[in-house]
């Protein structure tokens, strides 16, 4: 019994979570990267060309089209900015994105101290990306600043809340996050997952003292 | 499972503690002290080891260990009153890292990890509380004095992801990353196609 050096559930080494490199800490996905995988979310464009009569176009997500001017379709984010850039098309803002919605989310988000308003999964970067080139264009002058700003208000009230979550944790308890935003989950990993394994680790030699203690009252003891 | 090859964790594997041996060591008395005297290590004689080597010879009940004194009742009580006043990073650097382990191989002690678990605690609700992104840099540094490496990793966690997210709302992408803008060529076409003249025809003019 005396022979394992460490004990059987031998624990792990809190710099164990933090990957390799000690000098300096990364994040393990970066905003940017997240922004690239928003760039497959479907957004409705109205082309201002045509492309070989009615024939859509093969990618590698799938087909999209097919073009023809003032014909709305769906393509993918990154195809959308592409095309916008080039003046071929106008953006259709999506669904969620107008001042009336966002106006009412914000309404909600800031009465309930404790959950989440259910927005798309990659809203900051949907916008953002919308927001990087001639935005007017899409929301129009005076929409394009409401927006903004009502996104940027949602942000700050979701962020408070995150921040006031984070403080209440005090175990390697169960937290319920629900409707969190890819960046969001992204901007507390660090943080909250590292400060969870601490309390975890902190707490298991507790509960395994239990168990040996439960198990040698049932054994006897071989020294 | 010891990770030989992160440099914190190799750190904290040689923070001493204090080790009495039940069988004496031969020849290892100048290794483990540079000051002593002998070249033995005698039966009973209660010396400094590092913690990697104090977990093998505890497993093999050949020697036995005292706690350091930041785990101390005096500091127990010290932390106890008011865990944020302290300053880990003089006193005990990798205070959980170390107290982790000797708990591990010690007694398993459920006051010992509740000690721990409370300091933590209480600890990790004052690196929180003031909000990550809106501390001034002389804040940062007041707190940074004070954390434990193990703290100080789960700080700059948190302020590199703020720091990266604001970053990114900002735009501050580096001019690489930007997407090439389509050339204009149609428009220099049109105005030669008009008969304006070129800079190079002009120069010969």
């Amino acid at each position: 019994m005396a022979s394992g050096s460490s004990g059987p559930e031998s624990s792990r080494s809190f710099f164990s979570y933090y990957g390799r490199n000690a000098q300096r800490l990364e994040m393990v996905v970066a905003p940017e990267e997240l922004e690239f995988f928003a760039q497959q979310e479907l957004v409705t464009v109205v082309p201002n060309f045509s492309l070989d009569g009615s024939a859509s176009l093969p990618c590698i997500g799938g087909n999209f089209g097919p073009f023809q001017p003032n014909m709305p379709t769906d393509v993918p984010l990154w195809m959308a900015t592409m095309l916008h850039n080039r003046k071929k098309c106008r953006i259709q803002p999506p669904g969620w994105m107008n001042a009336e919605h966002l106006q009412g989310v914000y309404d909600e988000e800031k009465r309930s101290s404790t959950s989440f308003q259910p927005l798309p999964f990659y809203y900051l970067e949907v916008a953002q990306s919308l927001f990087r080139e001639n935005p007017t264009d899409t929301f129009g002058a005076e929409g394009f600043g409401k927006i903004r700003d009502l996104l940027e208000a949602i942000r700050k009230v979701r962020y408070h809340k995150i921040e006031s979550g984070l403080r209440k944790v005090e175990n390697a308890d169960t937290i319920k996050l629900n409707n969190l935003a890819a960046a969001e989950c992204n901007l507390i990993r660090l943080l909250f997952k590292g400060s969870l394994d601490h309390f975890y680790e902190l707490t298991k030699n507790d509960k395994a003292w239990k168990e040996a203690s439960l198990a040698s009252v049932s054994l006897s003891e071989p020294f | 499972m010891l990770d030989l090859l992160h440099p914190l964790e190799l750190f904290s594997e040689e923070t001493p503690v204090e080790t009495t041996f039940r069988f004496g060591v031969t020849g290892l008395g100048k290794t483990l002290d540079a000051g002593s005297s002998e070249h033995d290590v005698q039966p009973g004689a209660s010396v400094e080891a590092p913690l990697w080597l104090v977990r093998p010879l505890v497993g093999r009940s050949m020697a036995s260990i005292k706690l350091p004194t930041i785990y101390g009742e005096r500091y127990q009580r010290k932390l106890n009153a008011g865990a944020d006043c302290v300053s880990l990073k003089n006193l005990a650097p990798y205070f959980y890292e170390v107290g982790n382990k000797l708990n591990e191989m010690w007694e398993r002690s459920p006051i010992f990890s509740d000690f721990l678990v409370r300091t933590f605690r209480s600890r990790y609700y004052e690196l929180i509380s003031k909000g990550l992104n809106s501390m001034t840099g002389e804040e940062v540094l007041l707190l940074c004095s004070k954390l434990s490496v193990e703290e100080q990793q789960l700080f700059e966690g948190g302020r590199v992801s703020t720091v990266c997210f604001d970053s990114w709302l900002q735009m501050e992408r580096p001019a690489a990353a930007r997407l090439p803008q389509p050339r204009q060529t149609r428009k220099r076409s049109a105005e030669q196609a008009a008969g304006q003249p070129t800079l190079k025809q002009a120069i010969r003019v």
